[in-house]
């Protein structure tokens, strides 16, 4: 069946070809400009940290100490008993460094009244997860920390 | 089906500007060639504000740091080393264009009456781009920039007087070092870009104002063929001109990009004497070589502070052309003007070629 | 102040707002509100081993391998340069109808 009339101008037509041309030649422009921004750096973490056993018998039981562990700030949790701890001192929610409260044997986050048990376990407020848990071994008058990313709820 | 355009004049007023639009008109002639430069500085222009930013995002401007991140954003970064060079070659062909337009300003009198102004922010807008392209190849802070920093801060201290206060405001003290290139950082990121915006924005206003200026020798011609100019409208018929010369000189870019890539030279050793062959940049080399060709002292005056103040005298006099040119003012041929127009062009290219070789 | 019509209830409550805003800042300044706090920190050190090789150089000669002319770039070049004749081709198409309907008085219509 022939039309009487075209449906789409040629001028239409024309200016139809040209968009469709620059737009394929922004999209080839804009793309390694688009790579280039979203270049990101990947820190590496240390493969293990050592720290002094004589520093930790310096603190006082159910008292925090903070250390670094590559990009990761960690705190270390001396408990009542002597037991030690080491979580990543980064909450869960959005990132805020923790604290440590010792009356009520809890970490609290500032930023938004999150608050995590002294096992590192999200019991009240924004926070979603638990706190990263950093792995230790003796090795002499060494504190050996090491952190095991693939752990479940060990994303930083 | 919507006009996009339509429904957002109706909503910001774009009315009178879009009337505007519609009636500019550009002549035809033998010149018009030049009348195209502008668009292409513009669009220039557009690339370096696109591809500054981004390598504002790799780029450390630390003594200690910046050299390692000129290498990071080369090899590391995806298109780093594309986005850095188009950065390069944009801005060599910006200061082409730039020359371009000016010379061919200044031999077809395009200054003369009512248009003096403009040809001063011109002038002043040449200066900003020659300085910007300064100081953005000492930012890498390589071997060379710290050479290009050492020798270009140090010509202004030659000039009487204000020198030495010149020298240390563009150092930030009385040698290179860490806090110079913080403040060539400040100038080619913020300061430089931002007076160029100001003084285009003023130029582009009075470039649409006056229209575009016919030299008086097509003028004349038309007058004695007993014709008219023929005038064509900007848009849309010239506005496809400028889209072509645009999406050529993209191409033009990125080939010399992709095929002559930025190279960096050696980290700064404090200690090393200056390399043989050391020169200033390909724009710079006319100075350089006329610099060099003065003798150590010319009537009891430093050498280089007599051609400093030579050269300066020369460049005021350029800028106050517009004032000096009674002929062109009352719409008559200047052949002295040409002349000299076509001398300085020269001039310039003799000595650009000769202290490259 | 007259002139904006304001009514008094809005310039009490606005008055008694700016109030309570000083005083929280003040206040909240004064007790310790952004001071900072002191914490116990403790030194520790990395571990590496012979395989660690410490934060890499980037060195000249990679910058320049960088650089190469790779054929996978003269590709994209020559793509490049098809899309921009493309595109040039079709926008002279349409500049020389655009002077036809020029010449028709097309565009003069405008202004009428």
């Amino acid at each position: 069946m022939k039309l009487k009339e075209s449906l789409l101008s040629r001028r239409w037509f024309l200016t139809g070809l040209i968009g469709g041309a620059l737009t394929a030649l922004t999209v080839y422009v804009v793309n390694p400009v688009v790579r280039f921004l979203f270049h990101k750096k990947k820190l590496p973490l240390p493969k293990a940290v050592k720290i002094a056993i004589a520093d930790i018998d310096k603190m006082l039981p159910n008292s925090v100490s903070y250390f670094r562990y590559g990009y990761i700030p960690a705190v270390l949790l001396k408990t009542a008993e002597g037991d030690l701890r080491i979580f990543s001192a980064k909450c869960t929610h959005l990132d805020c460094n923790v604290q440590y409260k010792p009356k009520s044997k809890k970490f609290y986050c500032a930023c938004h009244d999150g608050y995590f048990n002294d096992l590192g376990v999200n019991i009240k407020g924004p926070p979603p997860r638990p706190l990263p848990v950093f792995d230790m071994k003796m090795d002499g008058d060494q504190l050996i920390v090491t952190f095991d990313e693939t752990k479940e709820n060990n994303h930083v | 089906m919507i006009n996009v355009i339509d429904e957002i004049s109706q909503r910001i007023g774009l009315g009178s500007i879009l009337s505007l639009a519609r009636k500019k008109m550009v002549p035809q002639h033998r010149h018009t060639i030049w009348y195209y430069m502008g668009g292409m500085l513009l669009f220039l222009l557009l690339i370096q504000l696109v591809t500054g930013p981004l390598l504002l995002f790799f780029y450390k401007p630390s003594a200690d740091a910046a050299y390692q991140s000129v290498k990071e954003i080369m090899v590391n970064v995806p298109y780093g080393w594309l986005i850095r060079s188009v950065h390069h070659w944009s801005s060599n062909i910006m200061i082409v264009v730039v020359f371009v337009h000016f010379f061919s300003t200044l031999i077809v009198k395009a200054y003369r009456k009512p248009r003096e102004i403009t040809w001063l922010t011109g002038m002043l807008m040449l200066l900003l781009v020659l300085f910007l392209g300064y100081s953005g190849y000492t930012l890498p802070f390589d071997e060379r920039a710290f050479f290009a920093l050492n020798v270009g801060t140090e010509i202004p201290g030659a000039i009487p007087v204000v020198g030495k206060y010149a020298m240390e405001f563009l150092r930030g003290g009385a040698t290179v070092g860490a806090h110079t290139l913080n403040r060539f950082f400040a100038m080619h990121v913020g300061i430089l870009p931002l007076a160029l915006l100001i003084v285009i924005g003023v130029h582009v206003l009075l470039v649409q104002l006056h229209g575009m200026s016919v030299p008086v020798s097509v003028e004349k011609e038309m007058k004695k063929k007993k014709k008219k100019i023929l005038y064509k409208p900007m848009f849309p018929h010239l506005l496809w001109h400028d889209v072509v010369n645009c999406l050529i000189l993209l191409g033009v870019v990125v080939t010399l990009a992709v095929l002559m890539p930025s190279g960096l030279d050696p980290d700064i050793d404090f200690l090393k004497p200056a390399p043989d062959g050391v020169k200033p940049d390909w724009f710079f080399l006319w100075v350089y070589q006329i610099l060099k060709w003065i003798p150590t002292y010319v009537m009891g005056i430093e050498g280089e502070v007599f051609g400093i103040v030579v050269l300066s005298m020369v460049a005021g006099f350029i800028a106050l052309v517009p004032f000096v040119d009674w002929k062109s003012q009352k719409n008559e041929l200047s052949p002295i003007f040409t002349f000299i127009g076509v001398i300085s062009l020269i001039v310039f290219v003799v000595c650009t070629v000769i202290g490259y070789l | 102040m007259s002139r904006f019509n304001i009514p008094g209830f809005m310039r009490l409550f606005s008055v008694t707002f700016l109030f309570l805003m000083v005083s929280f800042i003040t206040i909240g300044t004064l007790t310790g509100f952004c001071t900072e706090q002191e914490i116990s920190t403790l030194e520790a050190v990395e571990v590496k081993d012979d395989t660690d090789e410490g934060p890499v150089e980037i060195t000249l000669s990679e910058v320049n391998k960088a650089r190469e002319v790779s054929r996978i770039r003269v590709y994209g070049l020559i793509a490049l340069w098809a899309i921009i004749i493309l595109c040039v081709y079709l926008v002279n198409l349409q500049r020389k109808d655009d002077e036809r309907l020029y010449q028709d008085g097309y565009y003069s219509k405008d202004d009428e």
